[in-house]
């Protein structure tokens, strides 16, 4: 068994990727298929989720071309997210995502148990859609077009509490949604065998996870004075802590490390932040030029911010702009503003727990973004170690696949071993102390 | 009269050909800017020569026959832009551009700064000519040394083509180095490197063997006369038609607020810049931060024509979807006077687009327009356009619209090339008629829907304008 390949699937904000690993957690194949992410106006954010989530995760595992078939196959997801289907299991409504204005409440800014994000959608979808078959998140959209069963793992369902009970769906909050039990996806624990991947001669399905989650056992930021970085569309920052103390503004949630916590959360100022400042920029020239000292500053908010402002509404500043600015340094800025970002998380925890920053573990699709790793680095005056598959939530998934055909058993604290560190980029001296001063008129733009 | 006239702007140098019933043409040509440094703006001496030649040259070849007839020409002048010169007027150092800011250190060679403003009605600040002229002299000793002239554009190529050295009243009461009296300011060594201060209407002799080229050069007749004209914004007043209550608003790549005043001194409103007016009295000034510079910024880094962008502008509806601009590309200027503060775009979100910023810009121009007016000329009646912005209607109606003023344009808009004929007039005593010369030939009053708009929407603008500012507060 020795050659035997598992498969994951991750359904970001803008592509689905799949990764085939095999048992020591080499990457034998990988894929990505793009999906639009709409924005129809200011305070929408979905994808169109038949596209998706439905025939995305479908065409994401074709492409990976694998001579012989999987072993099992895992799906994870951004959460929330949530689309009402038809009797064919095909989306209906708009797929909603996190951060969408349809799924805000008075809870928004709590972390994704705590928010009611997933409620709120639920409220605005089923009166668009009211005899749908089903309301369901992406993960159960994928799962039903890979294998005909609508599962969802517990995992992602904890993002639709009160409603998820952690053991079950509760009728009492259903019931005045207007939302029968049956119509939302069958429950099973995370790694759990859940059916056959086009028939019943094929893979497994194994039921996945969050994305976050997936992302962080195969990352190998397991100790105290590391922190995980993913630089996707969403920026997430998280310090491993062994405290589980609150951090003002911050989530602490437990880590998949044995005793240890995350504290952090996540930003807009990832992927869709800068490349929303850096998209009408023209393309930089070998004549281009910027100097460390000469950066204008962002505040990174155009579509508001989560962890710490939870404020939805807040809009982007860019300030300091002088005429001798050009377009290497508007990028830098727009890089450097994720990592502005990055670094007030690290300082929130560290403030509040006492734990030193030593590295940062990157991982995502943005850790083979040069400028940004760079500017994270700078930002931040630690190493950043980006890990080897950028494709961290794929990976752990199919991780999260093996373990649901039982051949591991630590259970998902064996993925550590999956880990691969990549290159390491090191701060650049002659930009610490500039950044360091364009730090604190961050701080201010952002109050 | 056939004239020729010659404006040495920052960024071209313009040739037009007037006969008695106007302008018959116009020529341009372009002057690069160099940036070697942030906040350092310089240009090669020998273009502001060369760009003569050329503009002439076009002009030349497109009205043989009228240039053939020019009996006068007259000069509009950059101001605060110089560079050193050797007896032979030969250049011995970059031209230094009025909007480059080295001067910072040097300022502390002229005292205190309010007596500074008040002696020669300019402000003391790090682009001051009078301390970038000390910048060279504690920077580049040895170019100092061996510089005969300390000449602006004009004034070399009036020079080169007379033999005869000398700069015009507007000029030199720009410069920092004057008191509006007319006396000097500075120390001989400076002042021995400068040209005799004369009236803008003063005929210039020709000094025979004296000069290095001559109008020939130029392929103008012999026997004309050379008048010596003067600076830009006093050219521009004069060229629109401006008075006490019809301010002039020239949108450039700077704008200005130009307001001609009869004086005396002490009646000058204390906040704004004063110089001397081409032909009479005081000229009161508000500088703005990049207006046509911001556009153009925006330009380059987004790689979009002119046109385009101005076409995305006007689509945009008023105030932008929320984007708010301040425009302080070469730091806040007039009504600020901070320059420490920069440019800020505030209110993008993930709709905002550069239709947005440029919007923006054009707005927030607008709105520092509206502050200067309330401190320079609360009295306005109306507000007369300039510059090459007069030909954008979306300016005029958020001009127009922020103001509550109707706007007077006239026909020709290169209004500094219009004064410089109405000074050669002055000096030849063959005064001509502005109506006959520049026409009025549009009045564009605001629109109320939209004034109110933006008097509603002006409190955002200040508290931002006052936030941005609070960041750099000394």
């Amino acid at each position: 068994m020795s050659n035997e390949v598992t498969v994951g699937i991750d359904i970001g904000t803008s592509s689905v990727k799949a990764v085939a690993a095999d048992a020591d957690g080499n990457v034998v194949a990988s894929s990505r298929v793009p999906h639009e992410i709409q924005i129809p106006a200011a305070d929408r954010f979905q994808h169109d989720a038949e596209r998706a989530w439905r025939d995305g995760p479908v065409a994401a595992l074709a492409a990976l071309q694998l001579e012989s078939s999987p072993a099992a196959v895992s799906v994870a997801a951004m959460v929330p997210s949530l689309t009402a289907v038809d009797e064919a299991g095909i989306p209906r409504t708009p797929g909603l995502l996190y951060g969408d204005g349809r799924g805000r409440s008075d809870a928004s800014g709590a972390n994704p148990v705590e928010s009611k994000e997933l409620i709120q959608f639920l409220r605005w979808t089923q009166p668009q859609y009211p005899d749908a078959f089903g309301y369901w998140p992406a993960t159960a959209v994928a799962n039903h077009a890979l294998s005909g069963e609508a599962v969802l793992d517990s995992s992602t369902a904890s993002t639709a509490y009160p409603l998820f009970d952690w053991t079950s769906w509760d009728p009492e909050v259903a019931g005045p949604l207007g939302v029968r039990i049956e119509q939302l996806p069958r429950l099973v624990p995370t790694a759990w065998e859940c059916g056959r991947v086009g028939g019943a001669d094929g893979p497994v399905l194994a039921s996945g996870c969050i994305d976050a989650l997936a992302d962080q056992i195969v990352a190998g930021a397991d100790n105290d004075g590391d922190v995980l970085v993913l630089l996707g569309t969403t920026l997430i920052v998280n310090s491993v802590t062994t405290s589980h103390d609150p951090v003002e503004g911050y989530w602490v949630i437990p880590h998949t490390a044995k005793d240890k916590f995350l504290a952090g959360g996540p930003s807009n100022a990832g992927g869709l932040f800068v490349n929303w400042a850096t998209a009408s920029l023209r393309d930089a020239t070998p004549d281009d030029h910027v100097r460390p000292g000469h950066v204008p500053v962002w505040a990174p908010y155009p579509r508001g911010e989560r962890v710490p402002l939870h404020d939805p509404d807040r809009r982007a500043v860019l300030a300091d702009l002088d005429l001798t600015d050009g377009v290497v340094a508007l990028r830098r800025a727009a890089f450097e503003a994720s990592g502005f970002v990055a670094r007030r998380t690290i300082d929130a925890a560290r403030a509040a727990h006492g734990v030193t920053p030593r590295r940062i573990i990157a991982t995502g699709g943005g850790t083979r973004v040069d400028e940004w790793v760079q500017a994270l680095a700078d930002c931040t005056g630690l190493p950043v170690e980006c890990t080897a598959v950028p494709e961290g939530a794929a990976l752990g998934s199919a991780f999260l696949a093996r373990c649901a055909l039982g051949r591991e058993a630590d259970g998902m604290r064996g993925a550590a071993r999956w880990a691969r560190p990549g290159r390491t980029v090191e701060p650049d001296p002659a930009w610490v102390e500039p950044v360091a001063s364009r730090y604190q008129r961050f701080l201010e733009l952002s109050t | 009269m056939t004239v020729l006239t010659l404006d040495l702007g920052t960024s071209a140098t313009k040739a037009a050909l007037w006969d008695d019933a106007g302008l018959v043409a116009i020529t341009r040509r372009e002057i690069a800017t160099a940036h070697p440094q942030p906040g350092r703006a310089e240009q090669d001496p020998e273009d502001w020569w060369l760009s003569v030649v050329d503009a002439c040259a076009e002009l030349r070849r497109t009205e043989p026959r009228r240039y053939a007839q020019v009996e006068a020409v007259g000069f509009s002048a950059a101001r605060e832009t110089f560079a050193p010169f050797d007896a032979d007027l030969r250049a011995i150092g970059p031209g230094i551009l009025w909007s480059d800011q080295r001067g910072a250190a040097a300022v502390l060679h002229f005292g205190d700064p309010d007596e500074f403003r008040a002696r020669t009605g300019v402000v003391l600040n790090a682009a001051c000519c009078a301390a970038k002229i000390a910048w060279v002299s504690d920077h580049k000793p040895e170019t100092f040394e061996a510089a005969r002239w300390l000449l602006a554009p004009r004034d070399l190529v009036v020079a080169r083509l007379t033999g005869e050295v000398l700069t015009d009243e507007t000029l030199a009461s720009r410069t920092g180095l004057y008191g509006l009296d007319g006396e000097i300011g500075v120390a001989e060594t400076i002042a021995a490197k400068l040209p005799v201060v004369t009236p803008a209407a003063t005929l210039v002799p020709f000094r025979h063997g004296k000069t290095i080229y001559g109008p020939d050069d130029l392929g103008l007749p012999a026997g004309v006369v050379v008048v010596l004209g003067g600076g830009d914004r006093a050219c521009e007043v004069l060229g629109t038609g401006a008075g006490n209550h019809v301010p002039m608003v020239s949108w450039g790549t700077t704008t200005n607020v130009s307001v001609p005043h009869p004086g005396p001194r002490a009646e000058l409103p204390a906040i704004a810049t004063v110089s001397l007016g081409a032909l009479e009295g005081f000229v009161v000034e508000a500088g703005l931060s990049a207006s046509g510079a911001a556009l153009e910024w925006l330009e380059r880094i987004t790689g979009r024509p002119a046109e385009v962008l101005l076409t995305e502008a006007a689509a945009s509806p008023p105030g932008a979807n929320g984007v708010l601009a301040l425009p302080w590309l070469h730091g806040a200027r007039a009504p600020w006077w901070q320059p420490d503060a920069h440019a800020a775009f505030a209110g993008l979100t993930g709709a905002s687009g550069p239709g947005e910023l440029a919007r923006a810009v054009i707005e927030s121009v607008a709105y520092d327009v509206a502050r200067c007016l309330e401190l320079v000329a609360p009295d306005a009646t109306e507000l007369v356009v300039a510059g090459g912005g007069a030909k954008n209607q979306l300016w005029r109606d958020v001009l127009a619209a922020t103001t509550g003023r109707p706007l007077v344009r006239r026909a020709v808009d290169d209004a500094a090339s219009v004064g410089a004929r109405v000074i050669v007039g002055a000096a030849t005593g063959v005064p001509v008629d502005l109506a006959v010369l520049n026409p009025v030939v549009a009045r564009d009053l605001p629109d109320p829907d939209l004034a109110e708009r933006y008097q509603a929407a002006r409190q955002d603008s200040d508290a931002l304008a006052r936030a941005v500012l609070d960041l750099t507060a000394p």
